[in-house]
């Protein structure tokens, strides 16, 4: 509410007032004076009272309440004259009108001044035409009513530019006090907003910390937490690197020990490969002198063979001589019986011819017999001939069967030295890795004691950093109990 | 300009209220009473008599009259009796000196 409201309020009050004192003075003035219509004015005066007071009820201090109550308060002065008419005071009465354009200017509203003017003006040229006992006591005046309008409307216009200029002025000191409270509302407000936003600012520092500390200690926890999990795998780890160096070590004495044995063994082997390689190389010459000996055998085979078969055939021709042969004892016998046969018929001189006769008879006989002999002789030549050609293809046979054995056994042999060959190479090249994979684990085994000795400095060091950790554990607790104590 | 034009309209009416007010007819004082112009002076006078007052003045119009009652009820007689409005004789004067009579 600015001034001019709390003005016109509190003025409300003494206006209202005035009004309702009006009405008394009304009453007193009908009863001093003693006019037949005391209470009639009474009456009206309390109606106008009234009226403004209800007006200010329902509007408060709006125009339309200035308006009225100015119009009433204006009115009651009217009837006060009507009141004093035909008294020597009622002159003196028109000064309260004056008086009651003074008393309005309390509204702080130049605009009620002219219709109140107005009124007074227009009640006074009325009534001095239609009743002028009821404003002048000596009659009327249109002259006096002129200068009654006259010093009503200077009053009224010196009224109205004294409120405008005061309405302005406490405007302006209104206005000048609204911009300095405004001034110090924005600075208290500014210091207020410094205060809560340092207020502010140190409760979110103070957030911020104890986030970033909570947030802190829950990370540094879970380190924690990872680190003595890291540590006691890295412990458990270093043992069972202990134990693998150990087990390491002794693994690579034995393969250390095996590999010396293994190279011992190779060495061996390479001694028995030479030898089975001399052997081979034996087997395969004694192969290849059995393959010559078979072509040998095999030509001398068919050197027999074919002295059995021309033997064979020198039987078959004994045989067709001893043919002819029995074909000439038979012809021998034949012509002894012809010649038998002529000396009997000479008789006695024909005896020594039949002896001879009978003599060579006997000759183609035992000729016969020899041939037969030898022909039967010669059948067991040609059998026996038979069965060694028989034998021999047997043997030829045999022999082409132990010619390609031989051959089949001397590419065995071939294929038999090249694998042992390869296998001596191979044997070479295992021992030479033997001797290596000697080397090897003997560095297994320094690396394994030396892996050994690092588990031994890893376990130790997953002490020291548990120890630490702990440690730092501590170190984080006073760390963040200071953040969250600043 | 809205709260002047209300402000002298209302003055107005307060000027006529007061007007009326101080017009107002008061028992056993003389009263003008206005009636209808075209009604007969003969009808008039039997209504103020009927009312129970007595003639004072009456002009060359006849429609103006000053009379006076002395019952309670002799203003409400008149209006009954046809008459326009009914104030005191005072404010006559002027109607009276137009219609050429004198307001003792």
């Amino acid at each position: 509410m600015t001034d001019v409201q709390q003005l016109r309020t509190r003025f409300a009050y003494v206006l209202i007032a005035v009004l309702w004192a009006n009405s008394v003075l009304l009453s007193i003035a009908g009863n001093a004076t003693g006019t037949d219509k005391a209470s009639l004015f009474t009456t009206c005066g309390m109606a106008l009272a009234a009226l403004a007071t209800t007006v200010w009820w329902v509007f408060g201090t709006h125009w339309i309440t200035r308006q009225v109550s100015s119009i009433a308060t204006i009115g009651q002065v009217m009837l006060l004259v009507y009141v004093f008419a035909r008294h020597p005071y009622q002159a003196d009465i028109h000064m309260y009108f004056f008086a009651m354009l003074a008393v309005l200017s309390g509204w702080l509203d130049w605009r009620i001044f002219l219709p109140a003017a107005f009124a007074i003006v227009a009640h006074h040229a009325v009534l001095n035409i239609v009743h002028h006992v009821g404003v002048f006591p000596d009659g009327g005046d249109v002259d006096r009513v002129l200068l009654h309008a006259t010093i009503v409307f200077v009053q009224a216009i010196a009224l109205s530019w004294a409120v405008a200029h005061l309405r302005r002025t406490l405007e302006t000191s209104e206005n000048a006090r609204d911009a300095a409270t405004t001034a110090k509302l924005a600075a208290e407000q500014a210091r207020q907003e410094v205060a809560t936003n340092t207020e502010q600012a140190r409760s979110e520092r103070q957030a911020v910390l104890l986030e970033v500390a909570d947030d802190f200690e829950r990370k540094i926890a879970g380190i924690a937490r990872d680190v003595i999990v890291s540590v006691q795998t890295l412990r458990s780890a270093s043992q069972q690197m202990t134990v693998g160096a150990t087990e390491v070590a002794e693994r690579s004495d034995a393969a250390y020990l095996s590999s010396h044995q293994t190279s011992s063994n190779v060495i061996a082997v390479t001694q028995a490969t030479t030898e089975l390689a001399a052997s081979i190389g034996e087997i395969d010459r004694q192969v290849s002198e059995t393959a010559r000996i078979v072509v040998s055998t095999t030509t001398k085979a068919g050197t027999v063979l074919e002295t059995v078969s021309q033997l064979s055939r020198k039987a078959d021709d004994i045989g067709n001589i001893v043919g002819l042969i029995s074909t000439i004892a038979s012809q021998t016998n034949l012509l002894a019986l012809n010649a038998s046969i002529e000396a009997a018929r000479f008789g006695q001189s024909g005896s020594g011819f039949a002896v001879v006769a009978q003599e060579v008879k006997a000759l183609a006989n035992q000729t016969s017999r020899a041939t037969e002999d030898i022909q039967s002789q010669i059948e067991a030549i040609r059998t026996s001939s038979d069965d060694a050609i028989r034998a021999i293809d047997a043997m030829y046979t045999s022999i082409g069967s132990l010619n390609q054995v031989s051959a089949a056994v001397a590419t065995v042999v071939e294929q038999q030295s090249a694998a042992t060959i390869g296998i001596a190479h191979n044997i070479d090249a295992a021992a030479k890795e033997t001797v290596t994979a000697a080397s090897n684990i003997e560095i297994v085994s320094k690396v394994a004691a030396e892996a050994g000795e690092a588990a031994s400095y890893v376990a130790q060091s997953a002490d020291r950093l548990a120890e630490q950790s702990a440690q730092l554990d501590t170190e984080v607790a006073q760390f963040l109990g200071r953040i969250r104590a600043a | 300009m809205r709260e002047i034009a209300f402000g002298a309209l209302f003055s107005l009416v307060v000027a006529l209220t007061a007007f009326l007010t101080a017009a107002w007819p008061v028992p056993g004082r003389p009263v003008a009473s206005y009636f209808p112009p075209e009604t007969p002076a003969s009808q008039i006078f039997l209504a103020i008599s009927h009312a129970g007052g007595r003639l004072l003045e009456a002009g060359g119009d006849p429609s103006l009259i000053i009379s006076l009652g002395t019952g309670p009820g002799y203003v409400a007689a008149l209006y009954r009796a046809g008459a326009w409005f009914v104030v005191d004789a005072s404010f006559a004067r002027l109607c009276l000196a137009e219609s050429g009579l004198a307001y003792r």
